[in-house]
Parts: structure tokens; C-alpha cells; sequence
């Protein structure tokens, strides 16, 4: 599971509220080569979350160097580019899971795939 | 349910039928704007991945089986040895009545061949209130499905595959009977939604599941991964049970059809399964 997914990911349960983003529990994390598109990453920053995605980025071990605050003009930063995209779209969960920020359920990551499937008490 | 138990067992050979891309997706994919963001539900072995690499492809499927096989298109060596990786895209398993997306997140979803696996019109109709919930305002959503009217039910119906309901005590007379009458196989699927469910609560005997397609029984690892498959997801699952596809698997039906001629052999559906192999019909290779 990478950041990008992670930013849209809210969870589900019937009847909870505060549901993004998920907390993250990192077991296995890796990064796997991605191709450097600033074209895209400035098309894809308005619709990123940005706290959530620093969240994330902690949880996952690449947080460093990400700005607190991020501001259109920094799209036009090639370093500013490189590290959110790396933290975007090449980090990724292999194994541990997604928890509801409400109810502590976890939901397990294996081989990269977040489970999201709720028990029959949750729908 | 028992859907998924299916998609799960035959997963591999599913994808390998699922290679087209159907031109009016293309189309959808290629009006979106650079840097979209969009969910594509029931996603299957991952196919509209590589479609636009400028978009981010998330997909969610029920079924374990083929999240794996769309995760792989995802993470591919991107060695030449088959196709590009898709780095944009990402994979989860979830159902689609249920989506873990928050309101608004995307801007356009794709829900290619899934509607018919939902049974009623009542869980439609949730179903794709759920897709307009993830969509921002104006965004938009593709959804495709099968028609019924392709050609005349009684030939369509004889294309599939059906495999039994499992019965708490089967002998190959009790399967043999289910599995004999091609003509009436459809009763799940045009029964309407409310007999659908009804028969599917029935005790074990009552329904039984189409599989739209014809499975390379003749290969034992399927055979027996549908016959287990059956065995554990059967009973009170069916009501999700309903489909309606066609032609592509004209090939596998013709493997099929040689198949037929050869009795199966109690053997390939071992594994311990205690139904008997007779309860799996293959004599539906008539195309």
C-alpha cells in the first residue's frame, strides 16, 4: 500500500466518525522504484490531504524533509518534487496494518494489500 | 460470498481470459485529466492499470485471488519479461458495498462487469450510491455490465458451467439429478431477485451457482480448488450468485468440450473433499 491510497483510504464501520485517516502499523515497509513524473505529482498535490499525508509519511519512515505545510510554489521546487514523490508513490507497506483512529480495529496488510473487508457486525 | 470462493479458486485462469481493454473504458480513461484520481471497483486481475500511467488507478476487488493477481501488475520487475509496472496504481480487497474511500476522494470510477454479481435491485441500487459517494462533485463514473438480451437465454445458459449446491449428504444420484437438466439451470438468474434469495436460503440442495464460464476442469488443480470452493461457500451465500457473460471463452470452451468425453476420475477432486466428483457437472461443453 503506498501513501497515495492511504491519503483516500477512511474507514468504514458503520456509524464511525472520526475515520481518517487510518493510524498505521509498519511491520514491513519498502521502497520500489517509480518514474519521476513532476507533471502528475503537480496535477495529484491538490486532491493529497496534506496532514494525513504526513501521518502517513511518519508511520513510514519518510517523513524527513517533508515541509509542514505545503504550498503550491513548492511544485515548482525539484527537490521539494523528488521527496514527495518518493514518499508518494514509492514507499510502500508490505506488512502490518491499517488502524480505525476510532474503534483501534485493525485491519491487516499483507504482501502490499490493505484487507478492508468488514465483519458482518460492521456493515 | 460464494462468488468470491469462486473468483478466489479460479483466479489464474480467470485473468488469463480477462485481457482485453473494452474501447468505451478506454475512452473514459483517456477524458480524465491528468493526475485523476480513480477507483476502479471490482478491479479484477488489474487490466485498466496501465491505461493512463498519468492517473492513479485504485483498485479494490472482494476476492484475495485477484487483488494478488492486480498487485503484481502494479509491482512488475519492469525487466521486459512482461508487462510495464504501473507505480500509480495501487490494489486493495474490499467489498464494493462497503468501500473504504472517503466522500469526494475521487474524480472518476470505473465499475466494469461487477453489477451483475449483486443480486437484488435493492442492493444495486446501494451499490451505486456508494460509487456516486466517492465521486467529487463532477466527477464521473463508467459502469458496465452484461446484458441478458445478447442472445437467447436456453444458448447462453448452455455455455456455463454450473456447480452444484453442496448437499450435507451427497450421493452421485442426488448430484446427478441436479446436474442434468441444462434448460432449467437458469432458475437462480431469471427468477428475479427475491426467488434468487429465497431458494438460496433453502437448505443445502436448493440453489445452485452459474459460473459464466467454462473452467479447465481437465486441469485437477481446478477442479478441485471449485470443488472445495463450493463445499465451503456454498450455503447461504447464493443469493450473490448471478452472471452472465459470454464468447471469450469460445477457446476454453472448446477444451472443454474435449474434456467432456473423458469421465472424470474420482481422484481429481480429491484433496478430501467429501462430495462426490460426479456433483461437479462437465457435461455442459456444448457450445
Amino acid at each position: 500500500m503506498k501513501l497515495l491510497t492511504h491519503n483516500m483510504l477512511a474507514c468504514h464501520i458503520k456509524g464511525v466518525k472520526n475515520n481518517y485517516p487510518f493510524l498505521i502499523e509498519a511491520i514491513k515497509v519498502e521502497s520500489r522504484d517509480a518514474d519521476y513524473d513532476p507533471d502528475f505529482l503537480r496535477h495529484i498535490f491538490p486532491r493529497i490531504q496534506w496532514p494525513a499525508f504526513l501521518q502517513g509519511a511518519q508511520s513510514l519512515g519518510c517523513r524527513e524533509g517533508l515541509p509542514e505545510a505545503a504550498s503550491e510554489e513548492m511544485l515548482q521546487d525539484d527537490s521539494f518534487l523528488q521527496r514527495f514523490h518518493h514518499a508518494l508513490l514509492e514507499v510502500t507497506l508490505l506488512e502490518g496494518a491499517l488502524v480505525c483512529p476510532e474503534t483501534g480495529r485493525k485491519f491487516p496488510v499483507s504482501k502490499g494489500i490493505p484487507n478492508l473487508l468488514l465483519n458482518e457486525d460492521e456493515c | 460470498q460464494h462468488v468470491v470462493a469462486v473468483y478466489d479458486a479460479i483466479a489464474s485462469h480467470f485473468s488469463a481470459t480477462r485481457f482485453a481493454i473494452w474501447p468505451a473504458v478506454r475512452r473514459f480513461m483517456e477524458a480524465l485529466p491528468k493526475g485523476a484520481v480513480v477507483a476502479d471497483v471490482g478491479c479484477g486481475n488489474g487490466k485498466y492499470f496501465g491505461v493512463r500511467r498519468d492517473v492513479a488507478v485504485l483498485g479494490s476487488d472482494a476476492s484475495a485471488g485477484l487483488a494478488e493477481v492486480a498487485a503484481r501488475r502494479v509491482a512488475a520487475p519492469g525487466d521486459g519479461s512482461g508487462p510495464e509496472r504501473v507505480p500509480t496504481a495501487d490494489v486493495l480487497q474490499a467489498d464494493g458495498m462497503a468501500l473504504p474511500y472517503r466522500a469526494g476522494a475521487c474524480d472518476g470510477v470505473l465499475c466494469i462487469a461487477v453489477l451483475h454479481h449483486i443480486s437484488s435491485v435493492r442492493r444495486r441500487l446501494t451499490f451505486l450510491a456508494e460509487l456516486a459517494r466517492l465521486l467529487r462533485p463532477g466527477g464521473r463514473a463508467i459502469v458496465t455490465v452484461w446484458a441478458v438480451e445478447q442472445e437467447e437465454p436456453k444458448k447462453t445458459i448452455a455455455k456455463w458451467t454450473r456447480i452444484p449446491a453442496p448437499a450435507p449428504t451427497a450421493t452421485s444420484d442426488a448430484a446427478a439429478t441436479t446436474a442434468g437438466d441444462g434448460s432449467s439451470g437458469g432458475h437462480t438468474s431469471t427468477g428475479g431477485p427475491d426467488n434468487a434469495a429465497a431458494t438460496a436460503s433453502k437448505a443445502a440442495g436448493g440453489a445452485d451457482y452459474m459460473v459464466p464460464w467454462h473452467l479447465p476442469f481437465h486441469r485437477a488443480g481446478v477442479a478441485a480448488a471449485v470443488h472445495l470452493a463450493a463445499q465451503s461457500g456454498g450455503a447461504g451465500g447464493g443469493a450473490e450468485a448471478q452472471g452472465v457473460q459470454q464468447q471469450q471463452e469460445q477457446q476454453a470452451g472448446k477444451q472443454q468440450g474435449g474434456a467432456a468425453s473423458r469421465s472424470s476420475s474420482p481422484s481429481r477432486a480429491g484433496a478430501g473433499a467429501a462430495a462426490t466428483p460426479a456433483a461437479v457437472d462437465e457435461s455442459k461443453g456444448a457450445v
